[in-house]
């Protein structure tokens, strides 16, 4: 397995960060996300999931000592302190999608698409050309001048997908991408996302709280608890690059049983007399 | 990576941003929604523009009214030597002997050397005379008729008084007459020793008395009788001369030549005018003859016959701006360049110009204006400054308006600053979440700071051009009233084309003022935009739920 990041002792906490008495949000001693593939990151509400995609996309950082996330050559704490390559890194090679969807509201659906190139510098109007077709692509082309708020919660999710793919990134983090949706509209989103990462052979981040919706476009499973790792997983088509840590998950089942172990309903049961 | 479509971007943003124009939403409700949204953003930045636009108005408008104010005054001190004249009257036939022998040695008149230059003249025949004048003042006097209707041999000496001339207090009224002296100020009034009364025949003071002056005779009321007066036999009003000298009171006019101004091109026509309209019964001839020194003075030149058949010139009709010359062309050699005589020499006064009923000090600076004065005065003698006292109440006014100037804008920038910066911050709340996602992808704080001072610069140039289109009208319309009232005060003012352009805020101001706002603007903004910069992309997308 070719790692896209790669995390070493990464603390994340909030608040006073010298106070030894905070819990680190986010603690991982080791891990690596693969590269060309998709990637779940599961766990409760609270588990640390959305603080890992956050200091992997440099949306936030780690604590001072917070040991170092390498996304492939690339040391961040050797950028830590250099916003220019933080924002290049972000504007260059990465994407994002988010529960919100975030659109800019008194701009079109197709200049919304075409945000990210737009900030680096494209002519607006080759950036309309480009947005376009991306929208065509999804159905929504006859939408391109509509504003976010004449589209509906699945069309405006499709042209955040859209946006996050438009300008060819390299990793595309989506956190909770379908929380909004119902069940058809968020596995259409996800089915977008899926198809994108195929054929690109790009790197996908998932967060997602929904094993179920997730499962079949996935191909490596990192399941939180309070800021650690408590499982780790990998689909029976990569059994051959299977790490030591890793588990085969064949159905969701697994994950669920791992999830309902560390749920606190579960631990009230078994410490019951 | 093309920098004028990153700016292309920016704009377009912060266009949209400001003034949405796309009304959204399927559903009636939501199209309500929308209508709501987009109604407070127009109101929002409209609101921004019109503070900022009141504030441009105001400094130009205001700016104008005070830089206007201050170029005319300085106009008018600097066009106008008349400022710095202070007429003095010692009053008809005043027989006391007024100045020290001190003083004496700075009267003088000007002489043009052979050099072509003028210089004040000690020893001349004319400077001599002047002298004698002024020290002597005994050359006028009124002529009483007796009781019995005859006319007095010997005429009588004394002097003029105005209200709160040091003199009255050294008067002793044998009637309580004091107070209807000063009552009717219109009325020729006339204050006789007893002595004089009984020399002319009467036991008791009679309503008038007739008298003779420059061969014109007219009765002068009575309004008290002193046992003892310290400069003479009789005093009369200040009222009383000022008729006399403002021509009231017949008299043969003694001027050859006047001065007028300041006036602008094309005016020396009007004044012609006015001069033929005023002396239409007279037969008298008037020409602009020429230029005098400094071009905006004119020299009119008036002949005509008097009933004596003599040549007769005057100036007299213009009383708040003309000059006098004096009877015997004591300053004809000096026409070339009068004014300039007028300002130079290096005494508190520089001269003293002696006419038929008065005297003048002229006075070097403005500010040594109420010195001369209160000199003069503690010597009993009248004064009349009133040019100066105008000039310094405008000064007043001007330094006032300055003041006030300061404040408004002050108070106005402040507000502007206020309600922009605050409002400009409750968006950028709003609007944490989309800052947010344009930092995710890699917008630079930079960026983020761009736009918002777009939007402010955007702000600004809806509210110049706002501005400037309120503010030119305005101004021009306040500077023409102005300038009508200024006109009817001067009753012969300056060309009425000419003046608007004093009250029109200057380029200078204009620069300012544009600048001045964009700052106001941008300082406004600036604490916003930057905390927009600073906002956490991570923080900032976070589910709302």
């Amino acid at each position: 397995m070719q790692a896209c990041f790669t995390l070493n002792n990464v603390k994340k906490t909030y608040g006073r960060t010298n106070d030894d008495s905070v819990r680190p949000a986010l603690n991982i001693d080791s891990l690596e996300i693969a590269s060309g593939q998709t990637t779940a990151i599961l766990g409760y509400s609270g588990s640390g999931k959305s603080t890992l995609l956050n200091v992997l996309s440099l949306l936030d950082r780690t604590d001072d000592n917070g040991g170092d996330i390498t996304y492939r050559e690339q040391s961040y704490k050797s950028i830590r302190h250099d916003e220019r390559a933080q924002n290049r890194l972000r504007g260059n090679e990465y994407g994002f999608v988010f529960q919100d969807n975030h659109l800019l509201e008194h701009f079109s659906a197709a200049r919304n698409v075409a945000m990210g190139i737009a900030i680096k510098g494209v002519p607006l109007s080759e950036c309309d050309r480009r947005a376009k077709t991306f929208l065509a692509e999804v159905g929504i082309e006859s939408k391109a001048k509509s504003l976010p708020s004449e589209l509906s919660g699945g069309e405006k999710q499709r042209v955040a997908v859209m946006r996050a793919i438009a300008h060819e990134p390299q990793v595309v983090f989506a956190d909770e991408p379908t929380g909004n949706l119902d069940w058809d509209t968020g596995l259409a989103v996800m089915e977008r996302l899926a198809r994108w990462q195929h054929e690109s052979g790009h790197t996908l981040i998932i967060v997602s709280h929904n094993i179920h919706q997730v499962i079949d476009f996935t191909d490596r499973f990192v399941m939180l608890k309070d800021g650690g790792i408590i499982f780790k997983g990998v689909h029976p088509k990569h059994a051959e690059t299977k790490l030591e840590d890793e588990e085969l998950v064949e159905t969701p089942d697994r994950l669920t049983d791992v999830l309902r172990v560390h749920s606190k309903v579960h631990q009230l049961e078994s410490t019951a007399p | 990576m093309n920098p004028m479509s990153r700016l292309a971007y920016i704009l377009n943003y912060a266009v949209n941003d400001l003034l949405p124009f796309r009304i959204a939403g399927e559903t009636p409700a939501e199209k309500a929604a929308s209508l709501l949204d987009t109604s407070k953003r127009w109101l929002t930045t409209g609101l921004n523009v019109l503070t900022l636009a009141t504030l441009i108005v105001t400094a130009l408008v205001i700016g104008g009214l005070v830089i206007g104010t201050t170029t005319l005054l300085r106009e008018y001190i600097e066009e106008n030597p008349l400022a710095l004249v202070v007429e003095i009257h010692g009053g008809l036939g005043a027989s006391v002997k007024t100045i020290s022998e001190e003083d004496e040695k700075e009267i003088r008149t000007f002489a043009v050397g052979q050099d072509g230059k003028i210089a004040p003249d000690t020893n001349s025949d004319d400077s001599r005379r002047a002298v004698h004048r002024v020290a002597g003042w005994n050359d006028y006097a009124l002529w009483f008729f007796k009781r019995d209707g005859s006319r007095d041999t010997d005429f009588s000496s004394g002097r003029t008084v105005q209200p709160n001339d040091p003199v009255l207090e050294k008067l002793s009224f044998t009637q309580k007459a004091s107070d209807r002296f000063f009552e009717r100020p219109v009325l020729p009034h006339l204050i006789v020793t007893e002595s004089l009364l009984k020399q002319l025949g009467y036991e008791k003071p009679p309503a008038a008395l007739k008298v003779v002056y420059q061969q014109r005779a007219a009765p002068l009321e009575i309004v008290g009788v002193a046992k003892w007066l310290p400069a003479g036999d009789f005093i009369i009003s200040e009222t009383f001369y000022r008729m006399i000298r403002d021509r009231k009171w017949q008299w043969p006019p003694m001027h050859r030549h006047a001065y007028m101004g300041p006036v602008s091109a094309g005016q020396g026509k009007q004044i012609l005018e006015k001069a033929a309209n005023y002396f239409a019964d007279q037969e008298v001839k008037v020409e602009l003859t020429e230029r005098a020194g400094s071009d905006k003075w004119i020299k009119v030149t008036l002949s005509g016959k008097t009933r004596w058949d003599e040549e007769y010139w005057t100036s007299t009709f213009f009383p708040t701006i003309s000059l006098y010359l004096g009877d015997s062309g004591w300053f004809k050699n000096l026409s070339a360049g009068f004014d300039d005589a007028l300002r130079s020499d290096s005494a508190q006064w520089s001269s003293v110009d002696i006419g038929f009923t008065r005297a003048s000090a002229y006075v070097k600076e403005l500010s040594l204006v109420p010195g001369v004065v209160d000199a003069l005065k503690a010597r009993g003698l009248g004064v009349d400054d009133r040019i100066a006292q105008e000039v310094v109440f405008l000064q007043q006014v001007s330094a006032f308006g300055r003041r006030l100037f300061a404040w408004v804008i002050g108070a106005v920038a402040f507000m502007a600053a206020v309600n922009i910066g605050l409002s400009f911050a409750q968006t950028i709340r709003r609007k944490q979440a989309q800052i947010g996602i344009l930092r995710a992808y890699g917008a630079s704080r930079g960026f983020v700071f761009s736009i918002f001072i777009a939007e402010a610069a955007l702000v600004w140039i809806i509210a110049a051009v706002l501005g400037l289109l309120i503010a030119f009208p305005a101004g021009d319309a306040i500077g023409e009233h102005l300038m009508k009232v200024w006109n009817q005060k001067q009753e012969i003012g300056m060309a009425g084309d000419a003046m608007p352009k004093f009250f029109r805020a200057p380029a200078s101001l204009l620069l300012l003022t544009l600048g001045g706002s964009l700052l106001v603007c941008w300082i406004a903004t600036g604490w916003a935009a930057f905390h927009a910069a600073q906002v956490n992309p991570a923080t900032a997308v976070r589910s709302r739920e």
